[in-house]
């Protein structure tokens, strides 16, 4: 029984804990909801996880969310760990950039942007997962692109600007 | 607009990238909280050594009141220093040796919040011989187990507390007085749940004798003891402690003859009908202890489940009750499994005449649940879960009591309803409903439970803060609602 469980996390333990670090900029907090994505699933059952990854991704991201004032800490360390601390590579910067700005996305658009690009999850697996509308997965994606857009452009732009 | 979608990805992968370049500390495997839930219950070496060490100081301090009992010369030997003494004894059910065919008294009970109490092995049997001893060593050993050193998710209430050793045991017949020396002092009750888990280690604890099946606890001689408000007036048993309602004997030794179904997706032979079994602890939620019997083939099988109160200073293999499984059909590998994993003690399997007596081996008697699952044909027996969240027609397995609020989970549960009609509702910390709806068991008949699942949304204007979730059906007759179950969710 070990051996599948050993299995599922050392397969998804790595993906999850990048999602939910991307998510909310906070590795305390995202190992935390990673370990207890686990523990939640390992009380439901590995037979009764269909799609265990993104099963876990939803769980996971539950709890990264489950307190405002966990959110308003996270964002404090955020802003410690920000763009300031990227290292000088235009590429490293961009990344940086990406994720920085994917941080100052409205929780749900994060959480979409996350399962859809970095998890390949469709917009109906990821509307059937977070219990919302196959509709509302593409608009919310369509914002938070072009939101992320704006900020990376910003942030190249000010880059560029300090040169 | 194919543009834009291109855009779209190309942005998409560079931030797919970006999320898989981040450094991050991984924690491996073994140190993780998944690898603690699944050890289960085994002990590090030096943690027994610690109670060994503790528990051999202990019985020392035993004979407070100078009764007559031929002691083991413990600590007086040289071999009786922890680190020569104690052998890390590994659970039976992590045990690849041979299986052993009694169960493991050398046992004490540790304490889970809302939940009945757990087994946990100490070394115990080598230091005591008599009954007396070795209930007065295993209350004794209870005060000794550290925080650290009991099992993940549970708790030692006694760690720490009034009782500091000393104690005093007399059996008549099935009962034991234990006297504990308190110096009448008042027991430390430091949180909520704390006064049961009190009273469950010390009750569990006491009756794990075998033959001993209730307890009266006293103090200094005989004054009658109290924990918190909790008054030991009386004998106790592991039922009178456990925080399940009574099992009315009127459910018991029910027919539960399965559904009328085509013999599919085997062809029916006439040939006796095989089954298999397995078993789980804590694993479909936490307190809920599910066995599961498969039937590969041929005819729904009829069957019967009976508790039965068993003598296990007889019964080597028993606890104190078995419920036993009688079923037509033949099981693939008969035999005697000593588990270990409270409440399940061991599972027996004997065919006969083409019939199969499944016995489960059980620390006490608790409400137990039968599902019927199709494709393949199954029967699953649930026993437990949290008490609070169990009435005689709903058991609540998700969420827990006490888990955090949250805007979106799932519960998940059985119902023995109405045409399997289960109602829900969400209240929140002003008692105001913010969300409900109505959801169907899988199957259900008056004696039959249906397994059910759905998803709650918390509405956004609701003010984070504790929330309650409220299950229950509405009876066809007269509109009142029945088997009510409450799970608080609890903020901070």
């Amino acid at each position: 029984m070990t051996d599948g469980w050993r299995e599922l996390y050392e397969t998804e333990y790595p993906r999850l804990l990048r999602a939910l670090l991307a998510i909310c900029g906070d590795p305390d907090a995202a190992e935390d909801a990673v370990q207890e994505a686990f523990v939640k699933a390992h009380r439901t059952g590995l037979d009764r996880l269909e799609r265990p990854g993104a099963w876990l991704l939803v769980v996971g991201t539950r709890e990264l969310f489950r307190s405002r004032r966990r959110r308003r800490v996270e964002d404090e360390k955020w802003v410690e760990r920000g763009l300031s601390d990227a290292p000088g590579t235009d590429a490293i910067a961009d990344r940086a950039d990406l994720l920085a700005a994917l941080r100052q996305l409205p929780e749900r658009q994060r959480t979409v942007v996350v399962a859809r690009y970095y998890y390949a999850l469709s917009y109906d697996e990821i509307a059937r997962l977070f219990s919302i509308k196959s509709g509302t997965v593409a608009a919310t994606l369509h914002q938070a692109i072009a939101r992320l857009r704006q900020i990376q452009i910003a942030g190249q732009l000010s880059r560029g600007a300090m040169r | 607009m194919t543009d834009q979608h291109d855009d779209d990805e190309i942005l998409g992968r560079a931030l797919a990238r970006a999320v898989e370049t981040q450094d991050v500390r991984e924690t491996p495997f073994e140190s993780s909280r998944l690898a603690t839930r699944t050890a289960h219950r085994g002990a590090s070496l030096w943690q027994l050594a610690s109670i060994a060490a503790v528990l051999i100081a202990a019985i020392g301090v035993g004979a407070w009141l100078a009764r007559p009992i031929a002691k083991e010369p413990v600590a007086a030997s040289p071999s009786a220093t922890p680190s020569a003494s104690v052998t890390p004894t590994p659970s039976p059910s992590v045990n690849t040796g041979p299986q052993p065919l009694a169960l493991d008294h050398d046992v004490i009970y540790v304490g889970r919040i809302g939940l009945p109490p757990v087994s946990f092995h100490v070394p115990i049997g080598a230091l005591a011989r008599t009954r007396e001893d070795r209930i007065a060593a295993r209350v004794t050993s209870l005060r000794a187990l550290r925080p650290d050193a009991a099992p993940p998710g549970t708790r030692n209430f006694l760690w720490n507390n009034t009782f500091q050793g000393g104690v005093n045991v007399t059996i008549s017949g099935d009962l034991a007085t234990v006297d504990l020396l308190l110096d009448n002092k008042p027991w430390s009750v430091p949180e909520i749940g704390a006064e049961a888990g009190i009273v469950q280690q010390l009750v569990y604890t006491a009756t794990e004798e075998p033959g001993i099946r209730a307890v009266l606890f006293t103090h200094d001689r005989g004054q009658q003891m109290r924990v918190g408000e909790f008054v030991f007036s009386q004998p106790l048993t592991r039922e009178n402690v456990s925080g399940y309602r009574r099992v009315d004997p009127q459910f018991l030794g029910e027919e539960w003859p399965l559904p009328s179904l085509p013999c599919s997706p085997s062809p029916c032979t006439g040939q006796p009908i095989r089954l298999s079994s397995s078993h789980s602890v804590d694993y479909v939620a936490m307190g809920v202890t599910r066995f599961t019997i498969q039937v590969d083939s041929g005819q729904p099988p009829r069957f019967t489940i009976e508790p039965a109160k068993t003598d296990d200073s007889v019964v080597t293999w028993a606890g104190k009750y078995v419920l036993r499984i009688d079923i037509a059909g033949v099981e693939a590998r008969p035999g005697l499994s000593i588990v270990e994993r409270s409440p399940l003690r061991a599972v027996r399997s004997q065919v006969d005449a083409g019939h199969t007596t499944y016995e489960l081996a059980l620390d006490d008697l608790r409400p137990w649940r039968v599902v019927m699952l199709t494709d393949p044909q199954r029967i699953v027996i649930d026993l437990g879960g949290y008490a609070t969240s169990i009435s005689e027609t709903i058991a609540v397995y998700t969420p827990a009591p006490g888990d955090p609020p949250v805007r979106q989970f799932t519960v998940i549960g059985l119902a023995a309803t109405f045409e399997a009609n289960v109602a829900w509702r969400v209240r929140d910390n002003t008692q105001r409903v913010v969300a409900s709806g109505t959801t169907t068991a899988s199957t259900a008949t008056s004696h039959q439970w249906g397994m059910f699942q759905f998803p709650v949304q918390v509405p956004a204007s609701v003010t984070p803060g504790d929330l309650w979730l409220e299950v229950y059906w509405v009876s066809p007759a007269n509109g009142t609602e029945q088997g009510l179950v409450r799970v608080q969710l609890k903020a901070g």
